[in-house]
This record gives structure tokens, sequence and C-alpha cells, in this order.
């Protein structure tokens, strides 16, 4: 049958993305697990003391950066998804947005006010960039509860913890879940933030990864410290998974639209937005402060040599360098792009492609940039030192985030509609193109805005991957900040500072 | 014309349409009418390609075009929602079809003027989809399933829904479409009245 010919010929182009993450994604990951997984290795860095000091430190900062995020997070949630209140628009901005700024910006924030690094700063760090995905994942759930359920709880003489246990927990318990699994990964994982807080006795096994393979050349212990990683990150799912299946189930159906009301205990509410906004935007507009200051006076000197290109003890202008990070960007949202709409719209719901998708989410970028050194550093594929791999390492870390923003876009187009455009003449290739891609403009931009602002904030792989002449914006901060002296350290916050503004400005045009 | 013959359809394991044939002459309307959920939806969808039949087969105007896609029959449908494009405006959603046979830009418009003026909302040419009234976005539909020229026309259930009011001003506007237009055309309802009002011959299932 035609119809059925057309189809299955438009299916074959999944077969780009799946080359694609085979290619860049599992290939490295499996070709590092063959050459270097020996049960002697692993045994030898679990006896390790260092290592299994660093192994301690990153479960309980990342535990400790988790519960934290919720204590912040989850009041927040509770007053910007449940009430209305003027304001709540910029709020609700300023909460999210570090989510898309890079890790070292954040780290840079943090430092610009502490001064010092340390657990303290680390869990801030942590926190600031977290936050945002507590609203994200469990904030629509909970704006849509209906708030008749809390009140026929209350007027059968229910009080308000027991509200809060009966009627509300069942209800967001499984995207509190899914979003502390994801806050845990993010810190366990976490390698920007310790580049710049750690110090040199703070270490994540993401960071000891990069020290061993990157540093030191013994990329046999960094395989089995990722190996490790992977593991404890798989058990986390685990158990996130054991625990949602022990969690209350709700059976309420939900409403189309969230309601809001006005709060009737604004302190309460005030002091929840309160508390999470000083700690999300203190240390973005401490990083300007510091950078238009020096010794409590203002000075603009690093933002003259950013202008003027010069960059103290980096010999890169600050021209190359947002020249190839917005290439890397570009670069990256072209291929990344196309990849996430071919599988949004012709497989939204496939397993496979949906688990293959997610793989990135488990397996930390360090270990990424490992297999990609290892993998690709003989002839014919010696593409380790070529610029071109950045852009598309940026996206296959970006693709999991992609997917997840476009692929409810496509999901959501009544299936009549195409069967309208198909009544009327157009081809599946036309339907698609007027329907599918029409509709799903908006999530599109979306995505583009997100996919830029990842490649913009990589630091993980890129540390791997990056050469002399590929050097990015968050490298660059790094290597400032690292830096002894006060002209490196200005720059650096100057940099960051540099960085807030065109992330923010790529993610509001989107 | 429009002839089915022995046409199955399963839903599943269900088999919703079993063995059905009739036939519609050229210019004549056939009201299909039967209770909910016994597949007059179904079978509109099969006739134009939507939902795939397990064997029997449809021609139209002496073509078979049972093994063709939807887009390559020639068959339009007005769907009880309308479905029109919510991203497009009252001109770009009847446009829609015109653009698909490629008609040059000054036919086009012709053809969009002409259609609006059949279902008389010539005055909301730009207005946004989401700005209709259910009675203006069921004659958009109307006009935007007209305009490409379909062969045959199939209507599911084209009045449902509305207030008694437009459902009557509706029912006498399609009433003189269908005649004007001299097409072919299938009418789902489960109206009776709406039946007998707007086709020749009437169908039970």
């Amino acid at each position: 049958m035609e119809t059925y010919r057309i189809v299955m010929r438009i299916r074959a182009l999944l077969i780009v993305p799946v080359a694609f993450l085979g290619i860049f994604f599992v290939l490295p990951v499996i070709a590092t697990l063959v050459r270097f997984l020996r049960p002697s290795n692993l045994v030898n860095t679990l006896s390790d003391s260092s290592f299994v000091s660093v192994a301690w430190f990153s479960l309980w900062q990342a535990i400790l950066s988790t519960i934290v995020t919720l204590l912040v997070g989850l009041p927040a949630t509770w007053a910007i998804s449940r009430y209305t209140f003027r304001g709540v628009g910029i709020i609700r901005g300023v909460l999210t947005a570090p989510f898309v700024l890079p890790a070292v910006v954040v780290a840079a924030g943090v430092l610009a006010v502490t001064n010092s690094r340390g657990v303290a700063p680390i869990i801030w760090a942590h926190v600031i960039f977290n936050v945002s995905v507590i609203l994200r994942v469990v904030g629509p759930r909970w704006s849509m509860l209906d708030h008749r359920l809390e009140h026929a709880a209350a007027s059968l003489g229910a009080p308000p913890r027991h509200v809060f246990r009966r009627v509300v927990w069942p209800e967001i318990s499984q995207a509190t879940l899914n979003a502390s699994l994801l806050v845990f990964i993010y810190c366990f994982t976490s390698f920007g933030v310790i580049a710049i807080l750690g110090g040199v006795t703070r270490r994540t096994m993401e960071s000891e990864i990069f020290t061993q393979a990157v540093r030191l050349g013994d990329t046999t212990t960094a395989t089995s410290l990722a190996i490790i990683q992977a593991v404890v990150i798989a058990l986390a799912a685990l158990v996130a998974r054991q625990l949602s299946r022990d969690a209350p189930t709700s059976l309420t159906t939900r409403l189309a639209q969230p309601l809001h009301s006005r709060p009737r205990h604004r302190h309460v509410v005030l002091i929840c937005v309160g508390v999470a906004v000083a700690i999300v935007a203190t240390p973005l507009v401490a990083t300007i402060y510091r950078s238009v200051t020096l010794n409590g006076r203002v000075d603009l000197s690093a933002w003259k040599n950013i202008a003027s290109g010069t960059l103290p003890s980096l010999n890169v202008t600050t021209q190359t360098l947002i020249a190839t990070s917005l290439t890397f960007a570009i670069a990256a949202a072209f291929i990344c792009l196309p990849l996430a709409i071919i599988i949004s719209s012709l497989a939204p719901r496939s397993q496979i492609l949906n688990f293959m998708t997610s793989l990135p989410f488990a397996i930390s970028a360090a270990t990424l940039g490992i297999g990609l050194i290892i993998t690709f550093d003989t002839h014919p594929f010696a593409w380790r030192s070529e610029t071109w791999l950045l852009p598309v390492v940026h996206a296959v870390i970006a693709l999991p985030l992609v997917l997840r923003t476009l692929q409810p876009a496509f999901l959501a187009i009544p299936e009549r509609l195409r069967g309208a455009a198909r009544t009327l003449g157009a081809s599946p290739l036309r339907t698609w193109f007027h329907i599918d891609i029409a509709l799903t403009k908006p999530a599109i931009m979306r995505a583009t805005g997100l996919t830029m602002a990842i490649s913009l904030g990589e630091f993980g792989a890129t540390s791997f991957l990056s050469r002399s002449g590929s050097t990015t914006l968050p490298i660059a901060i790094a290597q400032l900040l690292g830096r002894p002296g006060i002209a490196p350290q200005h720059a650096g916050f100057a940099l960051s500072g540099l960085m807030i503004i065109v992330t923010i400005g790529v993610m509001s045009r989107a | 014309m429009l002839e089915v013959s022995r046409l199955n359809v399963f839903y599943g394991t269900r088999h919703i349409i079993n063995n059905l044939s009739f036939d519609v002459p050229t210019g004549h309307t056939l009201a299909i009418v039967g209770a909910t959920g016994v597949g007059k939806s179904t079978l509109l969808h099969a006739v134009c390609g939507l939902t795939r039949i397990a064997n029997g087969e449809i021609h139209v105007d002496g073509h078979d075009v049972s093994r063709l896609p939807t887009h390559k029959r020639g068959i339009g449908l007005v769907s009880q929602s309308g479905d029109l494009f919510p991203s497009m405006t009252v001109r770009e959603n009847i446009e829609f079809g015109l653009r698909m046979k490629k008609m040059p830009p000054a036919r086009r418009q012709s053809r969009v003027s002409e259609m609006l003026e059949l279902v008389h909302l010539t005055h909301l040419l730009d207005r946004h989809i989401g700005d209709l009234s259910g009675g203006e976005a069921r004659r958009v539909a109307l006009a935007r399933a007209l305009a490409p020229e379909p062969r045959v026309l199939l209507l599911d259930e084209p009045l449902t829904g509305l207030d008694q009011q437009t459902h009557a001003k509706l029912s006498a506007d399609l009433a003189e479409t269908l005649k004007n237009t001299q097409i072919t055309a299938v009418l789902v309802t489960h109206d009776l009245v709406d039946a007998q009002t707007l086709a020749q011959k009437i169908l039970a299932l």
C-alpha cells in the first residue's frame, strides 16, 4: 500500500539520530568499558583510600545539596504554583534562569559573595542551579492540583499538615522524587562548580576523573572511577524507582487549567519566595558587582580590557572567545535540533529511543570526554583534536533536555489536524511541515535557545576536548579564576558577567 | 459518483464495518444514520483513507482509490469539531488545500473570496481561528473542505453541538451549498430531521 511505503520511507530517517548517538555516545562509552573495565582495576580503585574519600565526599555533598535544594525549592514552588501575586512572572524567571547558566559562572557568583572555597559555597552553588529543576518538574503538578480537594479535606476537619500529607503529597510525590533524582545526579557529577569552589581539598568523582585522565594521564583509574560513578547513579535511579512505586498514587482527575488565587497568608508566601530569590540572585548580582569594583571602588578596567580584547594571563582575545563559543552554540543547535525534531515527530513514544536519549543523563560529561579521547584517537577516526567535535558533543549533551522540551509539544498535536491536512491534499511530508512544524514553532524556538545555552555553558566534556584555538568562555573563566592575582580574578568576574548577559539574552529571545 | 463495495474495517479484533456496500450518484447526498459507536465516523475515515481498510473497494468516478494515500484521493472531510488549523487565519485555512494543489496566488485569492461568499463569512477573512464562534468555525471548515474542489465531500456530524438557532441557519445554508455546488456528499448524522432535509438517500447502520 502506497501510504504504508511513504510512512516507512519517512520512518527510515530515524536512522540518523540513532547513528549519531551510536557513534558519538554509545560507541565511546562502550569502547572505554571494553578497553579498561577489569575487576582488578575496580578493586584497586576501591581499595585506595584517597579515591574512597573522594567518592564519599561526592555522595554526601550530593545528598546534602539535594536536601537543601528541596528545602529552598519546594516552599518557593508551592508559593509560585498555587498563588498569584505582583511580580510572580519576574520571580519565576529569576529562579529558573540559573539552570541554563554555565556552572562556572554560578560558581564564580558564589565566590564573589563568599570569597572562600569549600563545602558551604559548593552546596550554595548547587542549590542555585537546582531550585529551577524543582520549579520546572514539581511546579506544573502542584499548579494543576484541584483546590477543592484541599477545601473538602479541611471541611472534614483535617488540619493543614494532614491536608498536605493526605491530599497534596500524593499528587506531587512522584514529581518530587523525579526532581530529587535529577538534582542528585547533577550534584553528584558536579564538575564546573567543583573546579571553581572545590579548592585543592574538595574533589568529586567527576573532577577526579578529569584530573586522572587529563592531568595525570591515568585513563585506567579514570575509567574505574567513571564506572563506579555510573553504578552509583544507576543505584540512585533504582532507589527512586522503588520509592515511587511505594509512593501513594493519585486517582483524582486533573484540571485542564491551573487554579490560582491570591494568598491568604501573604507573609508566608513572601518568606518562601524571598528566601529562594535571595539565595539564587545574590551571587549573580555579586558577579556583576565584583566585575565593576576593585578594592571597594568602582573600577571598569576589567570590562575595558574585555572590550579591547585583552585578557590577563590568557593568550586568547575576548573577541575570539565569544566568536568560538557562539559558533559552537549555533553549530550545536544546527546538529541537535534536526535530530530532536526527527525523534519527536516520528517516534515520540519509542521506548528504545527514550532509553537511548536518556543515557547522557546517567553517563557524566567527563565519562563521555574520556570515551571520545580514547575512541577517536586512531586513524581513520582521529577526531579528538578536531574543532568540530566540540559542538557535536554539546549536541549529544543537550539532546536529552531538548527532546524533553519538544516531545510534549509534538504529542499535544491532535491527530485529527494531520488527518484534516491530508484530506486537503497535503502529502505526509507537507503535513509534517505545515502542521507539526508550524504548531511546534514556539517549542522549537525554546529548544534552540536551550541548546545554545547548554553549549555556551558546557564545561565537563569541553575540558577534555578543548585545545588552544577552541577555548570557550566557561573554560576561560575557570582558567582566569584559578590563577593567582587580582587582575585575572577581576577579568574572570567580568567575563562571568558577560556570560550572564549573553545566556539570558539567548534564552529570552527563544 | 462514489461506490463503496464489500468494505470491511477492523479496530483491533473488533469488526467495525462488516461487508458494507453503497453508492452515491454524482451531485447527490447520502445520509448515514445510526446510534453512537456503530462506526459512522470510522466509515468516513475509511473512505477518505485515514483509517486502514481490511478489504473492499472504494471507487470515485469509476477510479479505484482504495489503495491511494489520503492526499491523492480527492475526497474532502468536514469533521464534527471542524479541525481548523489553530496557527492560521481564516484565509490561510481556506487557502491550505489550494496551496497543496499549487494554485497560483491570484486564483487562490479569488477562490478564497468565492468560498467565503458561499458560507456568508466574507467579513472574517483575516480573523484568527481562536476568535470564531462555534457556528463560524463550522462554516470555515466547510469552506476549507470545498475550496480545493474535492470529487466527494464527507460531512461528519457537521451540525452537532450547535445551539438551536445556529443549527437551523447552518442546516439551511448547508442544504443550499450542497445544491449549488452539486457535489457528491456523504453526511453522517444521528439527527433524522437533518438527514431528511439534507440528503436524497438515507442509510441506517
